[in-house]
């Protein structure tokens, strides 16, 4: 959890516990149960704390935030968190985190006999939906009805009515037992009905009969009852109703299905007077209609990530939809369409992103001056100003690593390394007249120095110009930034306007940084006033941010950093800047050494392998439907920190950190793994993971669109590139993948694989000094 | 050499056309942008030239004078927004500056350029694009309903877009869509006429110089997806089935377009980005000034809307156009008193037939 974080639920949770509520606090439990929580990028516990117990979730399977809040009115009328009263002050009281006696375990074993009796019988969402008081309390629903339930008169399905079986059987009533446990064990045997006879069946038509029982399989009754109370009240059946009358009044037989909408949409149906739901089951989803209204575009505000956690494009993959949703509709257009309707113009997405300005004391220049000057010890022999997005030492992804690992070898050279990041978050530069002088975090040698406005660090650079030995400046991402801003800062810390900018992505090109238009597809960087660009959601701020991008390379001599040749290309061909040099420096190095002794070759199935975060936009869906089409003869496995959930897929958790710079190497190795697809949808400035899976000893499919994967697998002739699945998956269909295999087996058995990261920038600033 | 072109609308469908208006502009700023309105400003909203990406305005009643309400009164928003395209055409024909002629409908977003059309105007009198150039396969019996036999029931030819040479056949032809829009501009598929598209299928029967463009790039819409396949190349260029996408047509923003589009557009992400696009641009061009399903001509002096039927009444009574000539008056002596007098028009509930704008 990072600081701001922490500082945020301080906020929300004013005089202190959060160590405890933290501890007691379960996100594994939390991101199960919610998995769209994930998506949001909140932290779970701040999620519940914003959100979550607003919304009535659980933050533990031992803390039921709707029964605390009906059990403790006091608690629910202070409008304060739930579960932070409760375990810092409500345990403590004596008061229960869980409704009492829910559990099975409890009770009576006779009771618990009939409850296992009637089990199958049960409707619980039925109770649920009818009975919303008890929804509140939590309590499990089949064990209330068979307590208490049925002496209150409720309904334990739609199908039986307990006040009618009583009614219509004094026997029962004499006996004093459970009414639906006699009517599942004895009673329907007898014949004796559940439910007062319907009216209307007898008075139905053959043709309506006939589509009745056409339907009923996919009729929701307990939707329909939930829906439609009047027609509960009526004591009528809910399918005759709606076989009858209630279709025409635009009744909806389930969720599944709009009466309203698909007579709309089928003016053929509604012309020819027939049932819609049964036109739609017979004959309608067979001929593409579609029986529930489009989605419309989200306008409801989720927390998101702010800003790109990875060098791909955060926005797109982070908040793609997740590879299995059984809830969520699903487009035709799939699930690139669904998160295109998801999509925000621009400036909404800013407005979701803004926070209040923190109240903290701003860091004056001579402050920063003071700081860095007892940072260097004795003398300020080298400075490195290190620009970036966001936290590299709590967010992960490429860039980070590299910032992390650049302030370690600075530090190693007697530099001081200051990594300058913005305050305020933003999915686009930051816009002059909105905030002249963007606030930033800055970081020393890996300590929070404070935060500033960009101005004070221009200042304070200024005044430690003459006595510094030497001032570089590194741009890593800009993202956030006021590039005329960061112009002000070089051109104050060097003598020659001189700075350092990494192509970790094209933000330099244009503010949708893996060049995804409308965040959904690589577009190539085609002109600013393009069709394709001005039906971008980035497109209009493209226009000014080319402009602004521009007057920062005439401004400055831009030494230009590519992780990669095809990177380098990409960046001349489209960019239209003109840099002082453009130098490629790759960010992991390979090297194949003959093993002095052979080992022995692998055998067994195939291993085909997926690392890293499984989101569609790296091939997620293409390597479910891969095990799906070659399950029988091969071995899939996910290599990464998210769980997944589909048969025929082994998970080996891989966790890479600072400390573990090597795991996913590991893993490839030690599984074994054969191919890994890496099916990127952007052209990848380098790809660490790629270099990960080739270092572990494995080939590389991927696609013509990778950029340095496709260059990669391409150069080092350890892979292959595959116009689209299709080929992809006549690739191991006509043995090509076999035949890989065998040589990827082979050598690597007679080589042993090292690889060296680089220094980063420091490989390059070295030179000059 | 002059080109005109103008759309026709009401303050309800200003938002669209703004769009239409912004991005034609944007290909042609020489052309001259028309506002053909069939409707007054609501109160608190002004509709200035000064501020819009239209030349001039053409209303209703600059061309239908003191004729204007009484005829309206015989059609419904549609039907009316429909039927001044013909007076409209040869009004602005007789521009003196007016060599060629283009309407394009609201709801359309200009991508590329139309010089390819300005250019066969040079051998054409008029050009028309149809509802479909491929035909659907025989085997998919919805794509059949819902695009030919769609095509056969409301026009071959999709009269959301046509351009007219300033000719003599192009004014003939304009005279005679003129003519017939006077009195048979009205959505009764049980006469076989639909509003102002279904006489053009007459076009290339009366007139010479016919242009039936099959390009893939023009008129692009729902009834067509099935056939048309969106990409875009290196140079970010729209195409469609390879052809420079000219303008699409965004029919029916909301539930029912979005339906269509899932239909035929299936997995061409390319055609819900201009949706979405779409969707973006007619939001920011919203006036909130006008209220939802704004048009003055809908209701009544005192407000009360007025119902098909009572429109229909009065198109079909010669006696009654000649007793009230005033139909949107109420009070005494009005068409509105004579009706509750004599009918139960107004009394009737849920004559929601024709219409409603969103």
């Amino acid at each position: 959890m990072n600081d701001e974080t922490l500082s945020t639920l301080a906020e929300l949770l004013p005089g202190g516990g959060i160590d405890v509520y933290l501890r007691d606090f379960d996100p594994a439990f939390y991101l199960a149960q919610y998995p769209e929580v994930a998506e949001s990028g909140l932290d779970c516990a701040l999620h519940y704390a914003l959100y979550g117990w607003k919304e009535g979730r659980d933050p533990s399977p031992d803390f039921s935030t709707a029964f605390y809040l009906k059990d403790n009115p006091d608690v629910a009328s202070a409008g304060i968190d739930p579960f932070w009263h409760y375990v810092t002050d409500g345990r403590n009281e004596g008061r229960a985190g869980l409704p009492p006696a829910a559990d099975m375990a409890s009770l009576d074993p006779a009771l618990r006999a009939e409850i296992n009796e009637v089990r199958d019988h049960f409707d619980p969402a039925f109770y649920l939906g009818a009975y919303p008081d008890i929804a509140e309390t939590g309590a499990d629903p089949l064990i209330h009805y068979m307590m208490n339930g049925w002496k209150e008169g409720r309904d334990p399905s739609p199908v039986f009515s307990t006040s009618f079986y009583l009614k219509d059987n004094p026997d029962v009533v004499d006996a004093g037992v459970n009414p639906f446990w006699h009517y599942v064990t004895d009673g329907r045997k007898e014949g004796r009905p559940a439910a007062p006879p319907s009216p209307d069946l007898a008075m139905l038509d053959s043709a309506t009969l006939a589509e009745l029982s056409a339907v009923s399989e996919f009729f929701d009754p307990a939707h329909y009852l939930r829906t439609y109370p009047q027609v509960a009240e009526s004591g009528r059946d809910p399918l005759v109703h709606f076989m009858v009358e209630g279709w025409k009044s635009g009744h909806n037989p389930s969720p599944a299905f709009s009466t309203v909408f698909y007579l709309e949409n089928n003016p053929d149906v509604a012309r020819a007077g027939v049932n819609p739901f049964w036109h739609y089951l017979v004959a309608g989803q067979h001929e593409g209609r579609e029986p529930l209204p489009v989605e419309t575009p989200a306008k409801c505000p989720v927390a998101e990530t702010p800003g790109p956690a990875e060098t791909a494009p955060a926005e797109t993959p982070e908040q793609a939809e997740a590879p299995h949703d059984p809830t969520g509709p699903h487009h035709p257009g799939g699930y690139r369409v669904q998160h295109l309707l998801r999509q925000l113009p621009l400036e909404e997405t800013v407005g979701h992103w803004t926070r209040a300005t923190p109240k903290q004391a701003r860091l004056t220049a001579d402050e920063i001056v003071t700081a860095l000057r007892t940072a260097a010890g004795a003398r300020l022999a080298w400075l490195i100003l290190s620009v970036g997005h966001d936290d590299y030492r709590t967010n992960p992804g490429g860039i980070q690593v590299c910032i992390q690992r650049e302030e370690r070898l600075a530090a190693e050279r007697g530099a001081v390394y200051v990594n300058l990041h913005p305050v305020q978050p933003l999915p686009r530069l930051a816009h002059a007249g909105a905030d002249d002088d963007p606030l930033v975090t800055l970081v020393a040698n890996g300590a929070t120095l404070g935060i500033a406005p960009t101005s004070a660090l221009i200042a304070a650079t200024a005044t430690l110009r003459p006595e510094a030995g030497r001032i570089d400046v590194v741009i890593h991402q800009m993202l956030g930034h006021l590039p005329e801003r960061i112009t002000e800062l070089v051109t104050q810390a060097t003598p020659d306007a001189r700075c350092w900018l990494w192509l970790h992505d094209y933000l330099t090109i244009c503010p949708s940084y893996a060049l995804q238009r409308n965040n959904i597809a690589y577009c190539g960087a085609p002109p600013v006033g393009s069709n394709a660009c001005s039906i971008c959601l980035f497109g209009a701020e493209r226009r000014a941010h080319a402009t602004r991008m521009a007057a920062l390379f005439d401004a400055l001599d831009v030494h230009v950093l590519s992780p990669s040749q095809v990177t380098a290309d990409i960046w001349t061909a489209t960019s239209g800047l003109t840099p002082a040099s453009l130098t490629v420096c790759p960010h992991m190095t390979l090297d194949w050494v003959a093993r002095p002794d052979p080992r022995p070759v692998d055998d067994g199935p195939i291993t085909l392998a997926f690392l890293g975060t499984p989101v569609p936009f790296k091939g997620w869906l293409i390597f479910e439907r891969l095990v799906r089409r070659l399950g029988q003869n091969m071995r899939f496995v996910y290599c990464g920190a998210r769980p997944v959930d589909l048969a025929g897929i082994e998970h080996v958790p891989v966790h890479v950190t600072a400390d573990t710079p090597d795991a996913m190497i590991d893993a490839v190795a030690e599984q074994r793994i054969d191919l890994v697809l890496h099916w990127a949808t952007w052209p990848e400035t380098f790809s660490l993971s790629c270099y990960e899976a080739l270092a572990g000893g494995a080939h590389v499919l991927t696609n013509p669109v990778s950029g340095n994967v496709a260059a990669t697998v391409d150069r080092l002739d350890r892979g292959a590139v595959l116009a689209d699945e299709e080929a992809l998956l006549a690739f191991f269909e006509d043995g090509r993948a076999a035949e890989m295999v065998d040589r990827i087996r082979a050598r690597r058995a007679g080589h042993r694989i090292d690889h060296a990261l680089s220094d980063i920038s420091l490989a390059a600033l070295e030179p000059q000094t | 050499m002059t080109i005109h072109a103008f759309t026709s609308f009401s303050y309800s469908y200003l938002n669209r056309a703004r769009v239409l208006a912004r991005s034609l502009r944007a290909q042609h700023p020489d052309w001259v942008i028309w506002a053909v309105m069939t409707d007054k400003e609501p109160e608190g909203f002004a509709f200035d030239l000064e501020h819009e990406d239209f030349d001039r305005l053409l209303t209703a009643q600059d061309m239908f004078g003191d004729q204007t309400d009484g005829w309206l009164f015989g059609h419904d928003i549609v039907e009316a927004c429909t039927a001044v395209k013909g007076r409209a055409s040869v009004h602005i024909l007789d521009e003196p500056d007016c060599d060629k002629l283009f309407y394009f409908d609201p709801d359309i977003g200009v991508f590329n350029p139309m010089t390819p059309v300005v250019d066969l105007l040079d051998d054409f009198s008029i050009v028309l694009t149809p509802h479909q150039v491929n035909p659907e396969p025989q085997s998919d019996m919805v794509a059949i309903r819902d695009n030919e036999i769609a095509s056969l029931d409301y026009g071959i030819f999709n009269l959301g877009f046509l351009a007219i040479a300033n000719d003599d056949e192009g004014r003939r032809f304009a005279r005679w869509w003129e003519d017939r829009l006077q009195d048979w501009c009205h959505d009764r598929l049980d006469l076989g006429i639909f509003v102002d598209q279904k006489w053009c299928n007459l076009v290339p029967c009366f007139f010479d110089n016919v242009k039936v463009l099959r390009d893939p790039g023009y008129n692009v819409a729902s009834w067509n997806l099935s056939q048309r396949e969106m990409t875009f190349d290196a140079a970010g260029t729209a195409l469609i089935n390879g052809q420079p996408l000219r303008f699409y047509h965004f029919t029916k923003l909301g539930p029912v377009g979005d339906v269509m589009t899932r239909r035929y557009a299936g997995q061409n992400v390319e055609i819900y980005e201009l949706w979405r696009w779409y969707r973006e641009e007619v939001d920011r061009a919203s006036a909130p000034q006008i209220p939802r399903g704004w048009w003055h001509y809908g209701t009544f002096d005192n407000g009360d809307k007025i119902p098909k039927a009572a429109r229909e009444l009065y198109r079909d009574r010669r006696d009654l156009k000649a007793a009230f000539p005033h139909p949107l008056r109420t009070g005494r002596g009005s068409f509105h008193e004579w009706m509750g007098r004599e009918t139960e028009i107004l009394s009737a509930t849920g004559d929601e037939r024709g219409f409603v704008p969103a």
